[in-house]
């Protein structure tokens, strides 16, 4: 890990409004923090807290209402910004009619890649995330966990420097969530920098160099791993309680026909 | 420049597979293609005008089911947006401009294809429409019976594409067509090819209601049925370049377009049609969220 800054954010705020222009939701409030070449960062917090909102205004598809957004010296909106960026969103949003191999050659020529560049790296891709066998199978017929591997496929393809994940767990069984986490670990190692954002504490305890908590758009807390470890666990027991009574089922008005 | 153009050509050319890959649109084209084709059958009214009513019931044919097509598009576009589709590629080095425009592209495409095919759908139907003071016949039954082979043949193909090759049956069914179609014509005389001077009139039309529609997509906010019925709604009424239902007018009452007038389309259809899909870029970089 080096001292150079590839992303930062600064003062962010972003307030979704309906219509009339009334605000709704404020997803994130005063939000920022810095990411170092060659570091894993996490983002954890809750549903709702404010991490997919975040990583869509880092990738210029959100507009923040105030503050700076820089990724490589540029805001996220120009393409040279993106060229270096792999995302994996939450939810894989890919084309159901094309097979991974076409949905990855998509991409990879969207990226810039030249043909010869685009085939090998589609075969490696491929064999990375253990699809070779289906390559030539419809994304739509394709399971949960196996369209996400497809998406973590399409967010290497243009050998990022900067990988983000929002919730790169999801949808996978539990040996697919340790080939995750090995690959981003490994992705650290050959010195890329992810972005990482969850709602579980052992996925970014893990994998993550540094960490921000976000909690309902406002940081709670920020700093290397061993450093929160008490606050990372006291964070998350206070806000089951805060949110919960003592029985869900209770909080839910006594679902006394259950069970 | 060079990596533009190709982000352009890959963007339009994977969503012309994505419209062909659609059972909906093999559906639209198979109608239109075999509804022209049988009119002759169904021309009780003949008017003393043999195969002028068989041509102008295929121009509205083709006409009306494009319109469906092109709507279809900009419905298209608007889902992409909606349903996520789009943002993975806008994440790509690639300006939302060239996105935009690529799609346009490929709809457009589509749209010529469909043209194409009609074109001949519609030639058939006028040679095979009575001819009942030579012939004593209302229509050549035999001739529009075998021309429905072509259309038939197109499913088959797209039928033993998927099954022998693994290949796409809506794909392959829908390129197959157009070129079949205009197989149909060996099955028929006396073709006047003068009216095939509508295809660039209807498509030089249909590119700017394309144009309009995809830059309207971009404006709406509710599900995708609601905003093709409120971007066929508006089209039809406001009918941009409007001039071009002239030279359809002088078609349908027996007359033929001028070269003199397509040369006057032109200049209006690329102006109407530039200023949409600039319009269209102009909304898709200021909308707040993709």
């Amino acid at each position: 890990m080096t001292n150079e800054t590839i992303l930062e954010l600064s003062h962010v705020y972003k307030t979704f409004r309906d219509f009339w222009g009334r605000p709704t939701v404020e997803a994130v409030k005063d939000v920022s923090f810095q990411v170092q070449a060659g570091e894993v960062f996490g983002l954890l917090g809750p549903n709702g807290s404010g991490k997919s909102t975040t990583i869509r205004m880092l990738l210029g598809l959100l507009k923040a209402d105030q503050g700076t957004l820089q990724i490589f010296g540029q805001p996220p909106e120009t393409a040279k910004a993106r060229r270096a960026i792999g995302y994996l969103p939450e939810i894989t949003y890919l084309h159901p009619f094309l097979t991974p191999r076409e949905t990855l050659r998509y991409y990879g020529r969207l990226s810039g890649l030249t043909q010869d560049i685009l085939e090998s790296r589609i075969e490696d891709l491929l064999k990375l995330t253990g699809l070779t066998h289906v390559g030539n199978r419809h994304v739509g017929t394709f399971s949960k966990g196996m369209t996400r591997r497809v998406g973590l496929a399409q967010a290497l393809i243009n050998a990022p420097k900067l990988l983000i994940l929002d919730e790169p767990t999801s949808g996978l069984d539990p040996v697919g969530t340790r080939e995750v986490k090995d690959l981003i670990l490994a992705l650290r190692e050959r010195g890329i920098s992810v972005l990482m954002s969850s709602h579980l504490l052992g996925d970014v305890q893990e994998c993550s160099d540094r960490i921000l908590i976000l909690d309902r758009g406002v940081t709670r807390a920020q700093g290397k791993v061993q450093d929160l470890k008490g606050t990372l666990e006291s964070f998350f027991l206070h806000s089951i309680a805060a949110e919960t009574s003592s029985s869900p089922l209770e909080a839910a008005g006594g679902l006394t026909w259950l069970g | 420049m060079r990596a533009t153009i190709t982000q352009l050509f890959t963007i339009a050319r994977f969503s012309i597979m994505e419209l062909l890959g659609t059972p909906a649109v093999l559906l639209v084209m198979l109608t239109a293609a075999m509804g022209t084709l049988v009119l002759p059958l169904f021309q009780f009214q003949r008017f003393s005008e043999d195969g002028r009513l068989a041509r102008d019931c295929g121009l509205a044919t083709v006409f009306l089911f494009a319109l469906f097509l092109v709507i279809g598009s900009a419905g298209r576009l608007r889902r992409a947006l909606t349903d996520g589709t789009a943002a993975i590629a806008l994440v790509k080095p690639l300006t939302r401009g060239v996105w935009f425009g690529g799609q346009l592209l490929g709809s457009t495409a589509l749209l010529l294809w469909f043209l194409i095919g009609m074109g001949a759908a519609v030639l058939t139907a006028e040679a095979h429409a009575p001819q009942y003071h030579t012939t004593g016949a209302y229509a050549n039954v035999r001739g529009v019976l075998l021309s429905l082979l072509f259309p038939i043949a197109a499913i088959l193909l797209g039928a033993a594409n998927n099954r022998f090759l693994r290949g796409r049956f809506t794909l392959t069914a829908t390129l197959a067509l157009p070129p079949l179609l205009w197989g149909t014509l060996f099955l028929a005389s006396d073709l006047h090819l003068g009216i095939l001077t509508f295809l660039p009139v209807i498509f030089l039309f249909l590119v700017q209601i394309l144009a309009f529609s995809s830059a309207t997509a971009l404006l709406f906010s509710p599900g995708v049925i609601t905003c093709i019925t409120l971007i066929g709604a508006f089209t039809l009424l406001l009918s941009p370049g409007g001039a071009a239902w002239l030279p359809l007018d002088s078609l349908a009452y027996g007359g033929s377009i001028a070269p003199k007038t397509l040369l006057l389309l032109l200049p209006q259809s690329l102006c109407l049609s530039t200023l949409f899909v600039w319009i269209g870029i102009h909304l898709l970089r200021r909308k707040e969220s993709v």
